[in-house]
């Protein structure tokens, strides 16, 4: 029986449009195939994006991906968005994860074993995480999967994003490393790109030369309606696919180079 | 170049990164707690492959009502027993073998982690749980005369 190949997005700066390409990532992917989004940051905004919810540490109060992780069962703290896609919530209280952890003696293997009874549900398991070294964004990348464990880095295009770049990629080897073997960098995807800035090039090039083969193709450009996306939702959204048209040509080349590998 | 500087260009090359250095704290703990499992497990008075026979338990005389129904003798006080554990006088002690639901045994080891985290006597606290709900019981159903009386 296949198991869930396991897509995480992460950088080590904010503001990367990691919640927004999780989460745009897993409406397009769910139109054909099953996900579960995973949001592994306190802020909740993959939450927010996908369920409209905005009040979320009411709404799901002791029902996010914290419990799961203690519990070591993500079953009841899964819920459903729309047909073939569901969600794992997050809220403020995740940020005492590291304290959670140590008190219950949980390893970096403990998202993996909440997962454990689910990963033959979904083709995709899509995983927003925060920008930083903390357990939340460790997490997702030791979780290993017989279909294999990917991480995009995502990159806006500054100079603070450039060397967040090498950040992550030191956290990927090192949880590759310790802990998921088969743990592969898909790509480097270029977000939020402002089709007006003069270092766009400069910045490409760059990237090129320090990471040969692993930026993606697509590029993300800066759109007002892919930011409404939070305000007028998925659903009777007019503006859908304009606001999602750079994400369909990324999603497909995220897919086959899935298939490569 | 120098023995000296060779030396010292080893270390900055060598030096971990805060990512490697973070995730390798985590491998080494998983390792101690491998270890810890291991003595507990050696040390553990009760096997691990404990068979509880539902007979007892669900005897039609001894209509255990384990919800909260303000009858004082049939209700559990698991804050009571846990209290209780670790103060009282040990009495002789009889090795027995029985089995757990897999949920149960999961439980039962996560309450002892949780309880004997700040304790010096850790040894036995597993046997001392189990052997104290179940002794609740029995006084409860009067097989048991309650201690004290």
């Amino acid at each position: 029986m296949s198991v869930a190949k396991i897509i995480t997005f992460g950088i080590s700066k904010g503001g990367c449009s990691k919640s927004t390409s999780s989460g745009i990532t897993s409406f397009l992917l769910s139109r054909e195939e099953k996900v579960l989004a995973i949001d592994m940051d306190s802020q909740g905004n993959l939450t927010s994006f996908l369920t409209g919810e905005y009040d979320i540490c009411d709404v799901f109060e002791n029902k996010t991906v914290l419990e799961a992780i203690t519990n070591g069962d993500a079953r009841p703290y899964i819920f459903n968005v729309k047909e073939n896609l569901d969600i794992i919530p997050s809220n403020d209280y995740l940020a005492t994860l590291a304290k959670t952890m140590y008190s219950n003696k949980l390893g970096l293997d403990a998202l993996e074993k909440a997962l454990k009874p689910v990963m033959d549900r979904y083709d995709w398991i899509i995983i927003d995480t925060p920008p930083g070294l903390y357990e939340q964004t460790l997490l997702p990348l030791a979780t290993k999967s017989d279909e294999g464990s990917y991480a995009i880095v995502m990159f806006d295009g500054s100079m603070f994003a450039y060397y967040a770049i090498p950040k992550f990629m030191e956290i990927i080897q090192a949880t590759q490393e310790a802990y998921n073997p088969n743990l592969k960098t898909l790509g480097i995807l270029f977000s939020l790109i402002d089709s007006r800035a003069k270092e766009n090039e400069a910045m490409e090039l760059a990237v090129e030369e320090d990471y040969p083969k692993l930026k993606f193709e697509s590029v993300i450009k800066r759109k007002a309606t892919t930011r409404r996306l939070s305000i007028e939702g998925f659903e009777s959204n007019k503006e859908l696919d304009n606001a999602i048209e750079y994400y369909v040509p990324f999603v497909e080349e995220m897919k086959k180079r899935v298939k490569k590998h | 170049m120098s023995k000296n500087t060779n030396a010292i260009k080893d270390k900055i090359k060598k030096k971990d990164s805060a990512a490697r250095q973070f995730v390798n704290q985590f491998a080494a703990e998983d390792e101690e707690r491998k270890t810890d499992i291991k003595k507990n497990n050696d040390n553990n008075n009760i096997n691990n492959d404990v068979n509880i026979n539902n007979d007892i338990v669900n005897d039609s005389k001894t209509d255990i009502d384990l919800k909260n129904n303000n009858n004082e003798d049939n209700i559990i006080n698991t804050t009571s027993i846990l209290s209780s554990i670790l103060d009282d006088e040990e009495p002789s002690k009889e090795f027995v073998g029985i089995y757990f639901d897999a949920d149960v045994h999961k439980g039962l080891n996560k309450l002892v982690i949780n309880k004997s985290r700040n304790k010096k006597k850790k040894k036995g606290i597993k046997s001392k749980i189990v052997n104290d709900v179940i002794r609740q019981v029995l006084e409860a159903e009067g097989i048991l005369s309650k201690k004290g009386d």
